[in-house]
């Protein structure tokens, strides 16, 4: 109100910008966008990672199931997507990657140095990422070749495998991959990729899910997951249902960010919105099909994290009847999930390199993946290798890593998008693609709730409330 | 920039009543509720509250028509206002207002803790969690340390930045003109509820029979600093107000309207918390002990309980709310008019910056730091001592001298009848600097 011409000045030097960098911008538009529907399934592709598989049915097991599934569809209502249409529009908006989108929509000097946090904090991600990527991949293979079920000691089998010089091997794949596929770029890399690996994750998904609910006793796992009970809802589970609509969604890293400025304009990012949450949930759901009635059936206690996959789920695909295989494919569908989750953390500091210093693609691609793999070589080294000893407050390199980035720097980069949507951009409307109303109500959430929320998921996170 | 602020502060004024129901609104805060009823109480009831009033008289009143007079006749800041009308040693002036605004913003960082420890008592008592709790010491003591108070720190910042961000006729005059009504009326009905307890009458006789045995030097001394802390003085935050005040108001009127309006709260509050106590047979105390511990063990075992609890605390956190607005403005006319700044960036930065100050002081009450002590106070002690005990009395003192003895503006803009000025000013010159200094004496501890 009483900074119109403030506003006006502001705008003014927005086109400026905007006319100096269009050449630039527009030919690499030109060349290099995403279609309407390979966008949709990259961005499904960022936010369906190990968290969807892992967490997500777990807590919900755990906290009262179909009431639990209720209250993260309102979380993501009020969290979830709000933030991931402002990370988006801030994307489509500013056209280029995390730390420069902030620059090219606002005059004010100190959120143009600010989005260089949401690099450094994809960038960190990918260092141990990678790690449990690398993983996936092992188990692919072991469990093809029936070497998985030799032990039926898992847990040893785990320590055993982690604790090897294999891990690093299977971490350089995954950077092989990841490097490969987003040096290709967009349209010939990510979205290609992207539009082959999701649809096939989705048979996968399917045809476990079947077999799953076909085990005998599936019944009683599929209450566990989905029964709703309501008496189980504490303030708990409302955190965790926050951070879980807010992690989910792959948010606060500027992956999403990084992608938007790839969208072709006359796409709508609202409804885009919709159906990258909707696609993430629906993955979400049918891990938790596959899961519960799988433990459930072979009387696994079951557990959330590493543990779960790695440990809890081999014991029950072995004493399936063709479980080898369905093992197999299970573990596939994990590195596929990883693999996509992957690629946008990476080509979030290859975007920034790009426009930093006017790199080819390739080269980028190559620099970061080298740079990184000094940081995540100590990282494999400590998941359960010769540095795992070596800790400091109680956690060692790769829990450090993991503890930074997701509990720290993701919600501070949250709060970053939702400040900047909320009360600094002020065209936010050009982007975003709704009616007045819904504008008003998501500005609202923006500036309000969403921040405050994410307060709490990052108070909780790193474990103030107790 | 600083042309456009000052022609904003000339056109963005309080109306007369939203005037009033600000500086009440400034003035009732947490201390009103947890301070005064148990003073009251334990310093012989009736015969403490007409000391009281006789010391209001005597200090309070006087110096609140002192800044309000300084705020107007300087039209500025805390410390523009001294710059403009002193003449000569200039700098000593602004240093006794640069002392409140010091204060002021050390009170903002730790009030909005312990706002938002009212409001998390709020939530919790309204959805029942609250009264599940064994040991409501225990609890509190648990939860202060954690990181709910932080949320609830930033909901507190959040809102007040948000009054704030919209100046002083549509915010703070708007905000406290809808809040102080509203809480007043609210305390009656809690009020009705309380006084209609079994056993209330013993509560309210300890609250306000009078028993002038009990009254003591050390009791007069009580009531002296109360007279002082519960209206707000020293912080600058009533000289802030004053140069929002238009011109044809009558300063002296809404002195007393300020000062009459505080004490009702204050009674009220103590006959809501007295008849509660001793109808459930606990012991009443002061301070965070009172309303944290011993209420919610009187709401757990009343006929909704939760709601009337939650309301309670809900009243509490507006009546913080409507103090931490003008300890924040204090600052806010300060940087605006000092580094130019727009309120609005002025509103932002403060508020991030109170902010972060306030995570290590939450985090020193029980919390991960609570042993880092200096002096034997942990952070949070800390910091209130120093504004409280050490700052305020130091620049209501300042305040006091400089319009008895420095500037004749003050008694112009105050514009008494001749005979009451008189007298005001022979309290500014003579009396109050006496009690203010031995105000300041007691609350360091340096007389006992």
């Amino acid at each position: 109100m009483h900074n119109t011409s403030r506003q006006l000045v502001q705008t003014g030097e927005i086109a400026f910008i905007m006319a100096n960098n269009r050449t630039a911008l527009e030919t690499k538009q030109a060349t290099d966008q995403f279609s309407s529907a390979g966008f949709i399934l990259a961005a499904i592709g960022s936010s369906v990672g190990l968290g969807n598989m892992w967490m997500f049915p777990y807590i919900t097991g755990q906290n009262g199931g179909g009431a639990f599934v209720l209250l993260f569809f309102l979380c993501l209502l009020i969290v979830g997507m709000p933030v991931l249409l402002a990370e988006l529009a801030i994307g489509r908006g500013g056209r280029g990657d995390a730390a420069s989108s902030f620059r090219n929509l606002t005059t004010r000097r100190i959120w143009h140095k600010s989005g260089i946090f949401l690099v450094i904090g994809a960038f960190l991600l990918f260092t141990f990422y990678s790690v449990v990527a690398g993983w996936t991949l092992q188990y692919t293979l072991q469990s093809f070749v029936g070497d998985l079920y030799s032990n039926p000691n898992y847990t040893e089998t785990f320590a055993q495998y982690t604790s090897g010089w294999m891990p690093i091997f299977w971490q350089i794949m995954i950077f092989i991959i990841t490097g490969w596929i987003v040096a290709k770029g967009i349209s010939g890399g990510i979205e290609k990729f992207n539009k082959i690996v999701l649809p096939a994750l989705l048979i996968i998904l399917v045809v476990l899910m079947v077999r799953a609910l076909f085990l005998p006793g599936a019944g009683e796992g599929v209450s566990f997951f989905l029964k709703p009970d309501f008496s189980e809802l504490t303030v708990d589970s409302l955190l965790q249902a926050l951070g879980q609509a807010f992690f989910s969604l792959s948010l606060g890293v500027g992956g999403m960010m990084t992608y938007g400025a790839y969208v072709e304009k006359n796409q709508s990012l609202s409804q885009a919105t919709v159906a990258i949450t909707g696609g993430s949930v629906v993955y979400a759901l049918i891990a938790g099909l596959i899961i519960f009635p799988t433990t459930f059936s072979f009387g696994i206690a079951p557990s959330s994290g590493p543990g779960l996959v790695f440990i809890a789920l081999p014991a029950a695909f072995s004493s399936m009847p063709f479980g080898h295989m369905f093992g197999a494919f299970f573990f596939i569908l994990l590195a596929i999930a990883a693999l996509t989750s992957a690629i946008s953390m990476v080509e979030v500091p290859v975007a920034y390199c790009m426009n930093r210093w006017q790199w080819s693609r390739k080269k980028a691609a190559t620099l970061v993946l080298i740079v990184c793999y000094v940081f995540a070589l100590p990282c494999v080294l400590s998941a359960g290798g010769v540095l795992s000893s070596y800790t400091l407050g109680g956690k060692n390199v790769f829990d450090w890593m993991n503890y930074i980035t997701s509990n720290i720097m993701l919600p501070l980069g949250g709060l970053m998008i939702t400040i900047f949507v909320g009360y600094v951009w002020t065209r936010s409307v050009e982007e975003a693609g709704l009616s007045s109303g819904w504008f008003k109500a998501w500005i609202f959430t923006l500036r309000y709730i969403a921040p405050l929320l994410i307060i709490l998921i990052l108070l909780s996170s790193i474990g103030l409330l107790k | 920039m600083s042309k456009k602020s000052q022609q904003r502060n000339n056109t963005d004024q309080f109306s007369s009543f939203g005037f009033i129901m600000a500086a009440i609104g400034s003035a009732v805060g947490i201390g009103n509720m947890w301070k005064f009823p148990y003073l009251t109480g334990s310093n012989g009831g009736g015969a403490f509250l007409f000391v009281f009033i006789i010391c209001l008289v005597l200090v309070g009143i006087p110096i609140l028509l002192a800044e309000l007079s300084l705020g107007r006749a300087g039209r500025g800041d805390a410390m523009t206002c001294f710059q403009v009308l002193a003449v000569k040693q200039r700098k000593l002036w602004a240093g006794f207002g640069l002392l409140s605004i010091i204060a002021a913003f050390m009170i903002y960082s730790f009030y909005i803790v312990v706002t938002g420890w009212t409001f998390n008592y709020a939530v919790v008592s309204f959805s029942g969690a609250l009264y599940r709790q064994p040991d409501f010491a225990a609890y509190f003591k648990e939860f202060s340390g954690g990181g709910w108070p932080l949320f609830y720190m930033i909901v507190t910042v959040v809102i007040a930045a948000r009054v704030l961000m919209k100046g002083v006729s549509k915010g703070i005059e708007l905000f406290n003109k809808i809040l102080i009504p509203v809480l007043g009326v609210l305390l009656i009905a809690l009020m009705v509820v309380s006084l209609t307890l079994p056993g209330a009458k013993a509560g309210v006789e300890f609250f306000l029979k009078p028993d002038f045995s009990e009254l003591s030097i050390q009791s007069t001394l009580v009531a002296l600093g109360q007279a002082f802390f519960s209206l707000s003085l020293g912080m600058g935050a009533m000289v802030t107000y004053g140069a929002y005040v238009e011109k044809d108001q009558s300063l002296g009127k809404a002195t007393l309207a300020v000062s009459v309006g505080n004490i009702i709260y204050a009674v009220i509050a103590g006959l809501i918390i007295f008849p509660m106590t001793f109808s459930y047979g606990l012991e009443p105390t002061a301070g965070p002990g009172l309303i944290f511990v011993a209420l919610p063990a009187a709401f757990a075992n009343m006929p909704f309980g939760h709601m009337l609890g939650g309301l309670f605390f809900l009243l509490i956190a507006f009546a913080a709310l409507t103090s931490c607005v003008s300890v924040l403005e204090v600052i806010i006319a300060f940087v605006i008019k000092h580094l130019g700044w727009t309120r609005r960036r002025a509103v932002t930065v403060l508020s991030c910056l109170a902010a972060i100050i306030a995570i290590p002081i939450s985090l020193s009450v029980g919390g991960p730091i609570a042993e880092w002590k200096l002096f034997g106070f942990n952070l949070f002690d800390l910091f209130d001592y120093i504004a409280s005990n050490i700052f305020l009395p130091i620049a209501g003192l300042g305040v006091t001298l400089f319009i008895g003895y420095i500037t004749k503006a003050g008694a112009q803009e105050a514009n008494l009848q001749p005979g009451m000025n008189k007298v005001w000013l022979i309290l500014l010159r003579y009396v109050v600097p006496v009690f203010v200094v031995l105000i300041f004496l007691y609350s360091t501890g340096l007389i006992a």
